[in-house]
């Protein structure tokens, strides 16, 4: 599909081959460079889908504040969700809750504001993560249960200190996709939180060779750990 | 025993349902039940052609055959009752055959959400045989393409990656090249 998508397609679709030469690991200064340049592009500028993947490309380059800049014209509601998502990173619960309160004013039933909403709450906590337990339940009953949905169930049962019922949901996500790199950090946590070994599950995220944000961190503290024994050794 | 009784319940459910998306600004719902009496007869309500909501009812007949009523009676009731039940086939088969592609594209879209993608990619050819213009055909192929690369399909043309690739190692076996020459160079020299 992405092979066959050419010049001569629309820009929308060109835009998602620039997300999907990003994730492949094509030089991202000159896709991001391709990507901004059909923002300012007068008919990119009034397309969801070319803002939506600009804004995409961005946040995954630690740009959030362009990220939000390509949300901010609100011209769908996954503009608004990926808005509401942004909010969360920067730690601002507040003000994705009053985004996502926007988006249900606009579509209450849809699937992807009751998403924003359950990422609100999560992001928001105490009370409100039950909430978004509900919700993500209430998705896999409706539709079909997905390893996004059961990740998603189980940071709402870790966040309320239920790691047995966590584990529970991400041995199902496992079982349905393993080698899903969300789903082993999640299980890595939860097992490091019932006193268990999580190094199998850091080996399995290492072996499979995707980039994972779990995984930088970890590497990111080993490095620390590493300078400050040495640090105490010549000390 | 009245069969149009025994479904008013579920009519009113359906014209409730109608109502309130109606009310929220949302899409139209359109519901259609069917009643099976006894397992081997069937009776509907439809509020519309094309069906979002299908409410099946599983029925036991308590006073009497309720279908042989129908079939021997000669009222206007068993008439229009007929009448429905031949509709509801004709519409059940429709929405079957002929998804209407806000339900298709629907279904797509909330497949992507949900992080099902293998069966949004599915909907997606559904949806293309309803999408009437170019707009639709357009959102469907993002949803396609987008799915692809959630499933980690995402592929830069094989030409291009050849080309790089290609590129790479000529520019690599260049720099070998200089640097086994200058270094034979001075082992020459000494």
């Amino acid at each position: 599909m992405i092979d066959s998508i050419t010049e001569d397609s629309p820009l929308p679709v060109r835009a998602v081959k620039l997300l999907a030469r990003y994730t492949v690991g094509e030089n991202a200064e000159g896709i991001v460079q391709e990507i901004m340049a059909m923002t300012e592009d007068m008919t990119g500028g009034q397309d969801a889908t070319v803002q939506l993947m600009a804004s995409t490309i961005l946040s995954r380059e630690g740009n959030v504040v362009d990220a939000m800049k390509c949300c901010h014209t609100g011209l769908s509601l996954e503009l608004n969700a990926m808005m509401v998502n942004l909010l969360c990173m920067i730690d601002r619960p507040e003000l994705a809750e009053k985004q996502a309160k926007m988006m249900q004013a606009v579509d209450d039933d849809s699937t992807v504001v009751q998403l924003a909403c359950a990422w609100a709450n999560v992001a928001s906590g105490g009370k409100k993560i039950q909430d978004a337990s509900y919700i993500y339940q209430e998705l896999g009953d409706k539709y079909m249960w997905t390893p996004k949905l059961h990740n998603g169930s189980a940071v709402c049962f870790m966040l309320m200190g239920a790691y047995d019922d966590a584990e529970r949901e991400l041995l199902e996500a496992i079982g349905k996709d393993a080698k899903n790199a969300e789903t082993l950090a999640n299980l890595a946590t939860c097992a490091a939180h019932l006193g268990k070994s999580s190094s199998r599950f850091i080996n399995a995220i290492k072996a499979l060779g995707v980039p994972s944000e779990a995984l930088a961190k970890i590497e990111g503290f080993e490095g620390d750990f590493a300078r400050a024994a040495a640090a105490a050794a010549n000390a | 025993m009245s069969l149009s009784l025994n479904i008013w319940p579920y009519a009113l459910f359906a014209s409730n349902v109608t109502k309130s998306k109606a009310r929220r600004g949302g899409k139209r719902a359109r519901v259609v039940v069917v009643v099976v009496v006894d397992g081997d007869r069937a009776q509907s309500s439809a509020s519309d052609v094309d069906v979002d909501v299908i409410v099946i009812v599983f029925a036991r007949a308590s006073s009497g055959n309720v279908m042989s009523h129908s079939r021997h009676s000669t009222t206007s009731e068993a008439r229009a009752s007929f009448r429905t039940q031949r509709r509801t086939r004709a519409s059940l088969a429709h929405s079957s055959s002929n998804m209407s592609i806000n339900e298709a594209f629907f279904a797509v879209e909330n497949y992507f959400h949900i992080g099902a993608y293998e069966k949004a990619i599915e909907h997606v050819a559904a949806a293309r045989a309803s999408a009437s213009n170019g707009a639709e055909q357009v959102a469907l192929a993002v949803f396609e393409a987008r799915s692809n690369v959630a499933l980690g399909k995402a592929k830069v043309r094989a030409a291009d990656a050849g080309e790089r690739s290609r590129g790479a190692c000529a520019g690599a076996h260049a720099r070998f090249i200089r640097v086994f020459s200058l270094a034979l160079t001075r082992e020459t020299r000494h």
